[in-house]
C-alpha cells in the first residue's frame, strides 16, 4: 500500500478518536496550486464544498480566480451564505417548492445561481423570485456523459432557455454539464472528454444561434481539471476535491496532495495484526479502504467500528494514535460533526462541519 | 406481546434525551401530521407498525429458551428504539462507543454493555463516571485494558463489570485461547474496581454466510469455541456468570447453544436488505424517503445518493426498478415510459446495509399507519462526543 505524509504528529491525547483532521498546511499548497493553474487563462473556478460541508474551509478557497462557491444541496447553499459567503451555485435540479422558496430566500444576502433541467422547476422558480422580489441566474444543466440529470439535446436547452428568459425575475447565466470523475487509468478517458466538451460548446452554439447567449460555461472536477482549462469553451470549473484529495486520484505528477486524516486508536493488539477505532461509521469508502499514513501495512479490513490492519510497520502499541487517509472525503465529512486542523504538525483549531447532514 | 424472562426496570428517560427529543420535534414540527408523501426529502424514515412487529416476533423466538436478549443499539442510535427493545424483553443494551452507552444510561436503561476494546483515558474515566449511576459493562483482550480500567473505577469510586472478548474466528479483537482468557480472568479478578463477568463473542464472519445451514454449522463451531473457553474457566474456578454472543444473522442457532446465557444482536429491529437475506421474518422497517428530481425517457433520477442511503445503496420499495447508478447526491434506477413516475414523486429506498444510511441522519421520522407521529432524535451521532464525559464530569 502507498505511503503517503503523516500531515500532523501532534499528540493523540488532545482529541478523542475516531476523529477528522485537515492539515491546513497542505490544503493552502492546494488552493494555491489551483490559483497557478487558472493564473491568466481568463477559467474561474467555484469550489465545489459538497466535499467539505465545512465554511472555514470554504471561505479560505475563495479569491483571485475563485469566485464563488458550488453546493449540491439548499443546506449546503444555507450553511455557507449563513457564513458569510455572497455568492452560491446550486449546481443541482431542485423542485420542490419549499426548497425552491429556501433558496430564492437566500438572494437578499448573496448571488444565486441554479441548475435545472426542466421547465415545470423554473416556473416554481420564476413564481417565488416574482413573488419576493428577487433576481435569480439559471444555468442550464446538459448530459454530457452522465446520464444523470440534464437536457439532451440542443432544442430541449432552447426550449427551457426561453421559459428561463421569458421570467423577469430570473436571468439565463449560462449552461453547465458534469462528466463525472475521469481517473487517468481509464482507457477512454481522453475521447470521453472531448466528446462531453463538445456536447457543451454544441449546446451554447445553438443558445447563441436561437438568440440566447451564455457567458458562462461550467464544468469539471478535480479529475479533469487540466482538460477543462485546455479548452477555450468552459470559462468555469466546479471542482471541489482538489483542496483536500483522496488516495485514489493522487498521480505522481499531481499539484495536489491529500490534506485529509482520520485519526484513530489502536484498542487490540495482536501478534499479526492491531485493531483501530476506526470504522465505516466514520469513513468513507466508495473509492476503496483508506490508506495508511506514516506506516505500510499488508491489508486493512473495515467494518462498522472497527479497522483490522495486518501486520502494520512500523507495529504500534496499545494505545496508539495511527492516521488513515480516507479513500472518499466527501462521504467521510458528512459523517463527522467537526474537523480538527493541524498546521505546523500541531492541532491549532477544530472548525464545525455545519453543513453535516444537509441533504436536504 | 411474549411473557417476559424477568421484569426489567425501565426509567424515565433523562434531560440529556429528552432534550434532543425536543429539538428535532421543534425542527421538524411542522411534518408531524404529514403522510410520507408529503416530507422533504431525502429523510430517514421508520416504520413503527413494523419496529414492534419485529419486538414482538424476537420476544417470541425468545420466550422458548431460557436465554437472554441483550439489544445491540450501535445498528439505529435510538434512545426511543432501545427503550421499546427493552419493553419487549431485552434485559440491557449492546453499544459500541462509550459515548452511546450514556446516551443508552440516560434513557433509562440500567444495564448498558459495552462491547468493544475501550482504549483512552477519556473514554474509561466516562465510562468509569457512567458505573456511579448504571449497571455499566464493557470487554477487554489486553491486560493494559484491566490496568486501565482499574485506574479508572478507584478513581471515580465505581465498579464496572468486565467480559473477556473471544475470538471466535472473526479475526478482529479478541483473545483466541483459554490460556490468554485464564491470564485475564485472573487479573481483572484481582483488579480494584472491576468485575469478572464472563465472555463476550461476535461470530460476525457468519453473518456473511448466507446459506442457512453453512452458517448455523459455522455459528456452532464459534459457539463451541467460546463455551470450550468458558468450561476451562470454569475449570479454573473463575466461573462466566454470563456468556454473550450472536447478532442477527445466528441469534436463533446461538441462543439454543448449551452454555450461551445471551445473545446481542441488533439489526432485527429496524433490518436492511444484508440482513433480510439472513433472516427474512423481520420486516423493513427503516426506508429512505426520496423525491424524483428529474425524469428521463429511460431513466428517474433520485435525490438521495450515497450521502444519505450510505455505500452500500439499496432498492426502491414497491417498485420493480432496476438501480443504474448511485451517486453522492443521487440514484439512479432504470424506468421506461410504462413506468408512471414524473417529477416530483416520492419513493422509499430500502438499504442495503441501514447503519451507514442512519450515520448521516440528525433524526427519525416515525410513521403509523402512513403519517408523521413523532420525530425521534438520532443520539449519539458521533464520533465527537467529548461532550458527553464533560457532561459526566460537572455531574449533570
Amino acid at each position: 500500500m502507498a505511503t503517503i505524509a503523516r500531515p500532523s504528529d501532534a499528540p493523540a491525547l488532545l482529541l478523542s478518536t475516531p476523529a477528522l483532521v485537515v492539515d491546513l498546511d497542505i490544503f493552502e499548497a492546494n488552493v494555491a496550486a489551483m490559483e497557478a493553474m487558472l493564473q491568466g487563462t481568463g477559467t474561474t473556478v467555484r469550489p465545489h464544498v459538497k466535499t467539505h460541508r465545512t465554511p472555514e474551509l470554504a471561505r479560505r478557497q475563495l479569491g483571485g480566480s475563485a469566485v464563488g462557491v458550488t453546493c449540491a444541496t439548499v443546506g449546503e447553499a444555507e450553511a455557507m451564505v449563513a457564513a458569510g459567503i455572497d455568492d452560491v451555485l446550486l449546481a443541482n435540479e431542485i423542485v420542490d417548492p419549499r426548497k425552491i422558496a429556501r433558496l430564492v430566500a437566500l438572494a437578499d444576502r448573496a448571488r444565486v445561481a441554479v441548475a435545472a433541467d426542466a421547465p415545470e422547476p423554473v416556473e416554481l422558480l420564476a413564481a417565488e423570485a416574482a413573488r419576493t422580489g428577487a433576481t435569480i441566474d439559471v444555468l442550464i444543466d446538459v448530459d454530457i456523459l452522465l446520464h444523470r440529470c440534464g437536457v439532451d439535446s440542443p432544442e430541449a436547452a432552447i426550449a427551457l432557455a426561453a421559459v428561463v428568459e421569458r421570467a423577469p425575475h430570473l436571468r439565463l447565466r449560462g449552461i453547465m454539464g458534469y462528466e463525472g470523475r475521469l481517473r487517468p487509468s481509464e482507457g477512454d478517458r481522453a475521447a470521453r472528454i472531448v466528446e462531453a466538451y463538445a456536447a457543451l460548446r454544441e449546446v451554447r452554439d445553438a443558445l447563441d444561434a436561437a438568440g440566447f447567449p451564455v457567458p458562462v460555461v461550467s464544468a469539471a472536477g478535480t479529475s479533469t481539471l487540466a482538460e477543462a482549462i485546455a479548452d477555450p469553451a468552459i470559462t468555469e470549473l466546479q471542482a471541489g476535491v482538489y483542496a483536500l484529495m483522496e488516495p485514489e486520484i493522487v498521480g505522481p505528477q499531481s499539484p495536489f496532495q491529500c490534506a485529509v486524516a482520520i485519526r484513530g486508536t489502536v484498542i487490540s493488539r495482536h501478534p499479526d495484526r492491531v485493531v483501530l477505532d476506526i470504522g465505516r461509521r466514520v469513513v468513507g469508502m466508495e473509492y476503496g479502504p483508506p490508506v495508511p499514513i506514516g506506516f505500510t501495512a499488508e491489508r486493512i479490513a473495515i467494518s462498522d467500528e472497527h479497522a483490522t490492519i495486518d501486520h502494520p510497520d512500523p507495529f504500534p502499541k496499545l494505545g496508539d494514535a495511527l492516521d488513515l487517509a480516507p479513500g472518499q472525503i466527501r462521504t467521510t465529512f458528512n459523517l463527522h460533526d467537526q474537523v480538527w486542523v493541524a498546521r505546523g504538525g500541531q492541532l491549532v483549531d477544530r472548525w464545525p462541519v455545519s453543513a453535516r447532514g444537509s441533504s436536504q | 406481546m411474549a411473557t417476559l424472562h424477568r421484569a426489567v426496570t425501565l426509567n424515565p428517560p433523562a434531560r440529556l434525551v429528552t432534550d434532543a427529543h425536543e429539538r428535532v420535534r421543534e425542527l421538524y414540527a411542522p411534518d408531524i401530521g404529514r403522510t410520507r408523501e408529503e416530507l422533504s426529502t431525502p429523510v430517514l424514515l421508520l416504520d413503527l407498525g413494523i419496529v414492534r412487529a419485529n419486538l414482538e416476533l424476537m420476544a417470541a423466538g425468545m420466550s422458548a429458551v431460557e436465554t437472554t436478549l441483550r439489544a445491540h443499539v450501535k445498528v439505529h442510535k435510538s434512545p426511543h428504539v432501545a427503550r421499546l427493545q427493552v419493553e419487549h424483553g431485552a434485559i440491557g443494551v449492546g453499544c459500541a462507543t462509550v459515548w452511546e452507552a450514556i446516551v443508552m444510561a440516560r434513557a433509562g436503561i440500567e444495564d448498558v454493555f459495552v462491547i468493544n476494546e475501550v482504549v483512552g483515558r477519556e473514554k474509561t474515566r466516562a465510562l468509569a463516571l457512567l458505573a456511579r449511576e448504571a449497571e455499566v459493562k464493557t470487554a477487554v483482550d489486553d491486560v493494559a485494558q484491566v490496568d486501565a480500567l482499574s485506574r479508572a473505577a478507584v478513581e471515580a469510586d465505581s465498579t464496572i463489570g468486565v467480559f473477556i472478548d473471544v475470538d471466535e474466528g472473526m479475526h478482529r479483537a479478541g483473545v483466541a485461547s483459554a490460556e490468554e482468557a485464564i491470564t485475564l480472568a485472573r487479573a481483572i479478578d484481582d483488579a480494584r474496581g472491576l468485575e469478572f463477568v464472563g465472555l463476550t463473542g461476535y461470530e460476525g464472519h457468519c453473518s456473511l454466510e448466507f446459506d442457512r445451514s453453512k452458517r448455523h454449522d459455522m455459528a456452532a463451531t464459534a459457539m463451541a469455541t467460546l463455551t470450550g473457553i468458558a468450561d476451562r474457566l470454569a475449570q479454573e474456578d473463575l466461573p462466566c456468570r454470563i456468556v454473550s454472543a450472536a447478532g442477527t444473522g445466528t441469534w436463533e442457532v446461538t441462543s439454543r447453544y448449551p452454555g450461551v446465557t445471551e445473545i446481542q444482536p441488533g439489526s432485527y429491529a429496524t433490518m436492511d436488505g444484508h440482513h433480510r437475506q439472513l433472516d427474512p421474518r423481520f420486516g423493513w422497517a427503516v426506508t429512505v424517503g426520496a423525491t424524483v428530481v428529474s425524469r428521463r425517457e429511460d431513466r428517474v433520477v433520485l435525490d438521495a445518493g450515497s450521502k444519505t442511503v450510505g455505500a452500500s445503496h439499496g432498492v426502491l420499495k414497491g417498485l420493480d426498478l432496476e438501480p443504474y447508478r448511485f451517486d453522492e447526491e443521487h440514484s439512479i434506477f432504470l424506468a421506461g415510459p410504462d413506468v408512471r413516475l414524473t417529477t416530483g414523486d416520492t419513493v422509499e429506498i430500502l438499504c442495503n446495509y441501514t447503519p451507514f444510511a442512519i450515520s448521516y441522519f440528525e433524526a427519525y421520522h416515525v410513521l403509523e399507519a402512513g403519517r408523521v407521529v413523532d420525530v425521534w432524535p438520532v443520539l449519539p451521532r458521533g464520533p465527537e462526543s467529548r461532550w458527553l464525559l464533560d457532561m459526566l464530569e460537572r455531574g449533570e
